[in-house]
């Protein structure tokens, strides 16, 4: 290992703080890209090694990434009431963020503190993404499934959704490379199911997360079992899940040069984070950092020198010069707030040669509609087409302790029905399942103290053996699946929602239809199989009063959001279906970028990162090329 | 310890006491590091002439003293739950890692004044010590950071506190050990 | 420490292999040594306070763990067997390290200045300049260990030597000891350089180990270092120099040849309050600032004994209980340097299980001593 390799994940001290707004708006950038989540810093990282000089415009805190700060979210986390997904994260009212406690239906007279998605409707979905430095990375749970081949084709395939204008072929390589950048953890062998193929001689960088003993439990019921759907027979197997965080390094890795892992982030050498410990906290924040953030990019990409970073800077506008024949952008607007603990601002327009969203499909959909772009759209599906994987929960009682609550929040889970002939009429689905017990769904294990305590009366001994024996025995079965696009799922502006900055809050419509909720219905059925087959007790319970409840077949389920949100614009074939192209270049403007999974025109049965990623390469390297044509002394343009 | 000779016994009986209704061993107790803070806590909240009746209290009676049951509770995850909060089911299931969706009667204090106040207002800045500082009541909060890892409940179910005390790489595929 | 592959010493003093597995040997008690008084001060520290001190300190003692290995890889090398479950392997601490002219003692303590103090003399201790420095005479008057000066009576100079109270003894001459850790290695170079020299004359060689007894780096991976397979001379020494290095830095400088800073600069930082960067020079860092509360440690009593346990028997159990697991965890790190080095992957859950009992003990305040907290005694 040389020096270099160890210095990488350095962040550099005070680069966040170092470059003011101001400066920013003073200086002629290559590159403007707004946000410093996975897509953005990939994009910076990639540009800033081509040369070219970059600015991140980032909405969240602005201090520097390290031990100190990530402890403090940490910390925060532990000390919080509530603890959901976004808990560990300072409440920011300059930067909101969806959190799934705020879910309700809105109205203009909701107190504006109260809320971050607008969804006026009855169903609403408690899905979140985050906003801090390192946006959502910090938070995921850093499952990094490739999609199917399939998934790239299913309107051809099965008539159902759109094309993708490219192919799992086209994407491949660009797979590969999100691998190494996240450091994925799996086996070809585990991993070469239902088409997804790899060149000969591919390994992951690091072996396979080891199996829970949940899974293994699970395993011993589900391995075998056969599932007929569409006059085609399934078998079912426990398959470990690829994984972004650090494992065990393949010493095959890239023609035997082996892989090292990154580990945390801070503004001085820290060891720490090499190996996943089995915090059994991915979401919402690894302790040690041994799971993937984008910090691990961007310390890279700061690193260089060519890139910076303004922190505390809201994207508030794209800025369009209308007379340009090709609607080009001259500047993004951004309000600089003073802390989190103020509404003060400042407002300064950040000038480069090619712009790059990397908001997250709600606010890149969000900023365009705020600066009245989809006037100028000739798709008109900017904000259309939202997607998130709509997850049903499933819990059960297993017969005996089976290991709850520890290991990752997820190793492993049933991946056979993610595709195949019957997603003409339904829904594929994922399973996922859970070694953090039921608690998503319940509020377990607290839940199980209180009963036991407050109902029962249970004391001393007795407690704490029932409490034991009770709790490890908890299996939870998420189901993820598959919502396809739809013109009328949708993110939107209204005048009459805004944020303390003067900001619109996006609007968000999401229904889920009978294609899905088929799946869910096979997924509710097939959960009961496999809890008869283990000999656990089924208790899953729907409540048709909440928010999350949708009705099929006369039966109430409960969608819960899947954090996996997508497709606000696009990609496709020409500007009259679709926003973006193959390469996430805007048809309608020649010098802007909308990169991150709003440009997935479909998001089957794998969560979006992996695929965002590659997809985040595979644009850096057209980014390159335009910036090359834009720059070169010869194209003289008017 | 740097209080009085008095005030350390009465620490060591509330530890004595605390040790028969959780099932862990004073030595568990103490070895939380959480002691102090506990009793302060239930002394702050409850006044010393509950904490008396209820560490009287025979742990058998029914229906039990309720700041007995906010006791055990305080023990096993960190959380005060006020006597007011026994039986709350619903309370309880907000205050878990892992859950996510619609919350319902909940106070957050991470939220500015004034904002979904439901069960009570007041911002929990940092630095403010909700178990030592003030007078106010609250009937629901985390009593420091580390009261949530030194929960004893995880112990109990043969696993860590999600988020901390982790087992080591692989640990996971072994079957549950629980300690006795 | 000042081992380097210099020209072999005109009168080495390991002149059998014997000698070189006995040298090696107390370079496992000794980089065994430092690990008690490590582990004892981080898991005195109160949780959420001291991050910057825990860190450091948690990576320090994993990279003793590093050494350990790394001994054990060249002994396993030379055809030695490493033995970690000998009787008094373990030192009953204080134990004493040289320190140039003097020694000094090294304590089981909570986190504090001392504390810092001592783990700044572990690693760096002085150099020597010439060659007759490289020897002290025994002080056994100084060490309380005998009135007349004269060294103490064979069957007790053996069981000093054999417990790992006083580390740098010469073995064989009682009369002397080395002024330095960095000397006692530099000497074991100096003999796998002779012994090799000689074996290569008769054709043959001293690196006669099973391969498969190595650990690689496969097994152990630290967040810190990395380990380096032992299969002849040029890894011993890079393994040996590599213990050093990580002590007190390469060619004086602040990081060692795998771009680690190393662990004297990682404790000054703490001293300084100031973080290392690339680019800075020893004793001047200019990174990143960090704080330090010396009060945020529970008060761990020093050198705790379990005789000091008898009023408190649920605390006794307990740190009974973590002895007999300590014993454990030795008993399993030696069978990974014994042909299994698989084991060392399982030692990572006891060390984490060690330190929730640990944490424990040392919240636990003692009766009959006030102010006084317990903590692990590492009477094995």
């Amino acid at each position: 290992m040389s020096y270099d390799d160890t210095d990488q994940v350095i962040f550099p001290a005070g680069a966040a703080t170092q470059t003011s707004a101001a400066e920013a708006a003073q200086g002629e950038w290559d590159a403007v890209v707004v946000g410093g989540g996975m897509a953005g810093c990939i994009i910076a990282e990639q540009l800033g090694q081509a040369g070219y000089k970059v600015v991140i415009l980032e909405a969240g805190p602005g201090k520097d990434m390290d031990l100190a700060e990530y402890e403090s979210y940490l910390s925060r986390f532990y000390g919080a009431v509530v603890k959901d997904n976004q808990s560990p994260y300072p409440f920011n009212p300059n930067a909101r963020m969806p959190r799934s406690t705020d879910t309700m239906p809105v109205n203009p007279g909701t107190p504006r503190d109260d809320f971050y998605l607008v969804q006026e409707g009855k169903y609403c979905t408690d899905t979140t993404f985050t906003r801090v430095l390192g946006g959502t990375s910090m938070h995921w749970e850093g499952k990094a499934l490739r999609m199917l081949p399939e998934d790239f084709d299913l309107r051809t395939k099965y008539g159902q959704g759109l094309n993708w204008p490219l192919s799992y072929d086209d994407l491949e390589p660009y797979y590969r490379k999100a691998e190494a950048e996240l450091g994925v953890a799996a086996e070809v062998e585990d991993q070469a199911y239902l088409g997804m193929h790899f060149p000969k001689g591919y390994v992951f960088p690091m072996h396979r997360m080891p199996l829970s003993y949940l899974d293994q439990t699970v395993a011993g019921g589900v391995d075998g079992m056969r599932v007929t759907l569409a006059d085609d027979e399934y078998t079912l197997q426990v398959r470990s899940f690829p994984q972004a965080r650090n494992g065990v390094p393949n010493a095959a890795y890239d023609g035997g040069k082996g892989f090292v892992p990154v580990g945390a982030v801070s503004t001085s050498q820290v060891e720490e984070g090499e190996r996943c410990q089995g915090n059994t906290n991915c979401v919402p924040i690894c302790p040690v950092q041994a799971k993937y953030h984008s910090g691990k990019t961007l310390a890279k990409a700061l690193g260089r020198g060519n890139v910076k970073i303004v922190t505390q800077a809201v994207a508030s506008k794209v800025e369009i010069d209308e007379h340009d024949e090709h609607k080009r952008v001259t500047g993004i607007t951004v309000k600089k707030y003073e802390s989190l603990h103020s509404e003060k601002y400042q407002t300064y327009t950040v000038k480069g040669t090619v712009y790059i969203l990397c908001a997250h499909a709600i606010e890149n959909a969000r900023l365009m509609l705020a600066s009245d772009m989809q006037r100028m759209s000739r798709s008109k599906l900017i904000g259309r087409n939202l997607m998130d994987h709509a997850y049903l929960l499933t819990w059960g009682l297993l017969p005996k302790p089976a290991d709850t609550m520890r290991g990752t929040t997820c190793t492993g889970g049933i991946t056979d029905l993610r595709g195949g002939r019957f997603r003409r009429t339904q829904a594929g689905f994922g399973v996922d399942i859970h070694n953090d017990g039921w608690g998503w769904a319940t509020g377990s294990p607290y839940t199980d103290l209180v009963e036991l305590v407050d109902k029962r009366g249970l004391r001393g001994r007795e407690l704490r053996r029932t409490l034991g024996n009770q709790i490890s025995r908890q299996l939870l079965l998420a189901f993820m699946i598959d919502l396809l696009p739809d013109r009328n799922n949708t993110v939107t502006v209204d005048d009459r929602y805004k944020d303390a900055l003067g900001n619109l809050k996006p609007v968000v419509s999401l229904k889920i239809p009978p294609y899905t909720m088929r799946g869910a219905a096979l997924a509710r059925k097939l959960a009961t199989d496999i809890f008869d087959k283990l000999g656990a007790e089924d208790r899953t319970t729907y409540d048709k009063d909440s928010y999350s409840a949708v009705e099929h077949d006369g039966q109430w389920y409960n969608i819960v959001g899947g954090n996996h949100l997508a497709g606000t614009h696009i990609m496709g074939t020409d500007p009259a279906n679709s926003v973006v192209d193959h390469t996430q270049h805007s048809w309608d403007h020649d010098n802007l970028y909308l990169v991150g999974p709003g440009s997935m025109p479909s998001i089957g049965t794998s969560n979006i990162s992996l695929t965002m990623a590659a997809l985040a390469f595979r644009s850096a390297a057209h980014i390159v090329k335009h910036l090359r044509a834009a720059k070169a002394p010869a194209t003289v343009r008017s | 310890m740097t209080q009085s000779t008095d005030a350390g016994k009465q620490l060591r009986d509330f530890v004595k006491f605390s040790a028969t209704v959780t099932g862990f061993s004073e030595f568990d107790l103490w070895g939380t590091g959480q002691a102090e803070g506990y009793y302060k806590t239930v002394l702050n909240q409850e006044g010393p002439d509950a904490l008396q009746k209820a560490m009287a209290s025979h742990p058998h009676t029914v229906p039990a003293d309720p700041v007995v049951n906010s006791i055990i509770k305080l023990w096993y995850v960190g959380v005060w739950y006020g006597p007011e909060l026994v039986g709350r089911v619903d309370v309880a299931a907000w205050t878990a890692p892992g859950r996510s969706g619609a919350k319902p009667a909940v106070p957050d204090y991470s939220r500015p004044e004034g904002t979904r106040s439901l069960a009570v207002s007041g911002q929990h800045q940092a630095g403010e010590d909700p178990a030592h500082g003030g007078q106010e009541r609250k009937p629901l909060f985390v009593v420091s950071p580390d009261a949530y890892t030194e929960g004893l409940l995880w112990r109990a179910i043969g696993a860590h506190p999600s988020g901390a005390k982790a087992p080591g790489y692989g640990s996971w595929a072994n079957p549950p050990v629980f300690e006795d | 420490m000042s081992v380097s592959e210099s020209e072999p010493a005109p009168d080495p003093k390991i002149k059998t292999i014997e000698e070189l597995h006995d040298y090696l040997y107390k370079g496992l008690q000794l980089e065994h040594a430092t690990l008690p008084p490590y582990l004892t001060a981080l898991y005195s520290l109160h949780p959420g306070t001291n991050s910057d001190a825990r860190h450091v300190i948690r990576v320090v003692a994993v990279e003793e763990m590093l050494h350990l290995t790394l001994v054990a890889n060249v002994l396993n090398a030379v055809g030695g067997t490493p033995d970690l479950t000998k009787p008094n392997f373990v030192p009953n601490y204080p134990t004493y390290l040289p320190c140039g002219p003097t020694y000094f003692q090294v304590h089981l303590r909570p986190f504090s200045r001392e504390a810092l103090d001592t783990f700044l003399k572990i690693e760096k201790p002085p150099e020597a300049t010439t060659e007759e420095d490289r020897f002290v005479p025994v002080d056994w008057t100084a060490l309380g260990l005998t009135s007349d000066g004269m060294a103490p009576p064979p069957e007790e100079l053996a069981e000093l030597k054999e417990s790992g109270s006083i580390f740098g003894l010469v073995p064989g001459e009682p009369t002397k000891r080395f002024s330095s850790i960095g000397e006692f290695y530099e000497e074991i170079i100096r003999g796998i350089n002779h012994l090799e020299d000689q074996a290569r004359q008769a054709g043959k060689t001293i690196f006669t180990g099973d391969r498969a007894r190595q650990v690689t780096p496969e097994y152990f991976y630290s967040g810190g270092g990395d380990v380096i397979e032992v299969a002849g001379r040029d890894t011993a020494v890079a393994a040996l120099n590599l213990v050093a290095e990580q002590g007190e830095g390469l060619y004086g400088g602040i990081y060692d040849s795998q771009g680690e800073l190393a662990h004297y600069y990682r404790f000054q930082q703490l001293e300084k309050g100031c973080y290392y960067q690339k680019g800075d020079e020893p004793g001047k860092p200019s990174g990143p600032t960090l704080n330090v509360d010396w009060d945020a440690a529970y008060p761990v009593k020093p050198d705790i004994k379990l005789t000091d346990l008898t009023r408190d028997p649920e605390i006794l159990a307990a740190a009974e209980e973590f002895n007999r697991f300590y014993a454990t965890f030795l008993t399993n790190i030696n069978l990974a340097y014994n042909g299994q080095p698989d084991l060392l992957l399982k030692a990572v859950w006891e060390m984490f299980r060690m330190r929730d009992s640990m944490n424990r003990l040392v919240r636990n305040p003692l009766t009959g001593h006030p102010g006084a907290n317990a903590g692990p005694t590492f009477e094995i």
